[in-house]
């Protein structure tokens, strides 16, 4: 297989003539490099063979488990009270599950649910940069998956993972909700009595598989809500879409005073799985067609 | 230089840097092996040196088209393949004084060709953040994380030189001929 090199001058100065363009174009602004993400997902496709197969071998060994939370009678009690008010919650599931059951069987793949498209979606890798924390799931333009989609995984309760930030052809790209970002996110924290409406927390990712940010002040200087470890917080931010509303981000593991405002509470909250492991997500896309506008209506 | 059998390691590779990496990583610090770099060292040790170039390059834009800045939707072509390029020509410059064959050496300048490409890429992505503000993957933190995945990729170096450095002759590199004994070495 030993064979004599032969160089000409040209491979030489393509490669310093390429390497000049990569220079320039690894400082253009984002916007001017579109196409850089069309190619991005080609080659993702193309190793799709090899990464989804590995992929499910590590959710096999390593399953997105729910996080280990010091657990204790209080915690538990809390718990109960919360399962015992969601019962009425999970028989409407039930309905809904089963009229999903009776959709799939006519042969329908997606189901439209509340002006919401679902669709499941395997996680097949992540991004070659890990720092990014974006995952790669299989499912894109040609399933409908928009940039307006949000991800969560199918739990006891749905667990939000996090929104689509790119979609390909085949494969859409989804940034999860405890990978550093600069906007926050807002959720309620839910009460066990009354109308289970908590007061609304502003929430940013800490990089350590969680997130957290101060409890938002009552108008009402009455109206009292004490905090407590293992409560959940769900999604209620207008700046996702509606599908999203009342998923859950996770439950609260930490309360402690705002040191910049005592009279304020900042708490931690860690979603009840490790959306760095998760290999399978429901992709909640609004269904923004004809019919679907006049069902909302 | 056997191109198509590089492009079935780097096809298998990349698909290892894809999935395996996150199931590996050290906690959520971020840390994480590289598979694609050794590969590109292990080209880069044997290979005449425009060839070498040649698939660090390569194999350094395929990590920056799979690869996302900082979480935003930005791919920035560019940062890992010119880290990458520099690490080819650290190999070059370094690989008469190393013994090729052994599987330490791969490691050991898998975990420097790695560093230097962490070096570059944490470069370019500051210097974007400077000039558009974006959420790009830069700072400290950022070093860190490289330094300590550059470490973690002598691991895999290390292993994949198992399996690597015994398919010389199928790569098609040029081979010393040493002694009477015909002995080789790459």
């Amino acid at each position: 297989m030993a064979r004599t090199a032969h160089h000409s001058p040209s491979s030489k100065q393509v490669l310093i003539l390429l390497s000049l363009g990569l220079l320039f174009v690894s400082l253009l602004p984002s916007r001017f490099l579109r196409w850089a993400a069309w190619s991005g997902d080609v080659v993702t496709t193309v190793v799709t063979p090899v990464s989804d197969p590995v992929s499910r071998f590590g959710h096999w060994v390593a399953p997105a488990r729910r996080e280990a939370r010091q657990g204790d009678i209080d915690q538990l009690t809390i718990e109960n009270e919360g399962l015992r008010l969601q019962r009425d919650r999970f028989a409407r599931r039930v309905e809904r599950l089963e009229e999903t059951v009776r959709r799939l069987q006519g042969g329908i793949g997606s189901i439209s649910l509340g002006g919401a498209r679902l669709l499941e979606a395997a996680i097949t890798s992540r991004t070659s940069d890990l720092t990014s924390g974006v995952l790669v799931a299989r499912a894109g333009n040609a399933q409908g998956v928009t940039t307006e989609a949000v991800a969560a995984a199918a739990t006891e309760d749905y667990q939000l993972v996090g929104r689509v930030i790119h979609v390909g052809p085949r494969i859409c790209h989804i940034r999860p909700i405890t990978t550093e970002n600069p906007e926050r996110i807002r959720g309620r924290i839910e009460a066990v009595e009354e109308d289970g409406r908590g007061p609304y927390v502003s929430l940013e990712a800490t990089g350590d598989r969680s997130l957290e940010g101060p409890v938002g002040v009552s108008e009402d200087p009455l109206e009292t809500f004490e905090i407590a470890v293992g409560q959940r917080v769900r999604l209620d931010d207008p700046a996702w879409p509606v599908g999203a509303q009342g998923l859950l981000i996770g439950r609260v593991t930490e309360v402690r005073t705002d040191p910049d405002d005592p009279q304020r509470n900042v708490v931690e909250v860690t979603p009840d799985l490790r959306l760095d492991r998760v290999g399978q997500v429901v992709l909640r896309i609004p269904d923004l067609s004809d019919d679907a506008e006049e069902d909302g209506s | 230089m056997n191109w198509p059998l590089f492009a079935l390691c780097l096809w298998i590779l990349l698909g290892f840097e894809l999935s395996a990496k996150a199931i590996i990583a050290l906690g959520p610090t971020g840390i994480a092996p590289s598979f694609v770099i050794p590969l590109a060292v292990f080209v880069a040790l044997g290979a005449p040196p425009v060839h070498a170039l040649w698939a660090c390059l390569i194999a350094g834009l395929c990590l920056d088209l799979t690869g996302r800045a900082g979480g935003s939707d930005a791919v920035v072509p560019g940062p890992h393949a010119l880290g990458m390029l520099l690490a080819g020509q650290l190999v070059l410059a370094t690989r008469s004084i190393v013994i090729r064959r052994n599987p330490l050496t791969l490691a050991a300048l898998s975990a420097a060709a790695a560093l230097l490409t962490g070096l570059v890429v944490v470069f370019l992505y500051g210097i974007r953040s400077l000039l558009f503000g974006s959420v790009d993957a830069s700072g400290w933190d950022q070093l860190v994380a490289r330094s300590g995945a550059a470490l973690y990729t002598g691991v895999t170096g290390l292993l994949l030189a198992l399996v690597l450095v015994p398919s010389v002759g199928l790569f098609g590199f040029q081979t010393d001929h040493l002694g009477r004994g015909g002995s080789r070495r790459f």
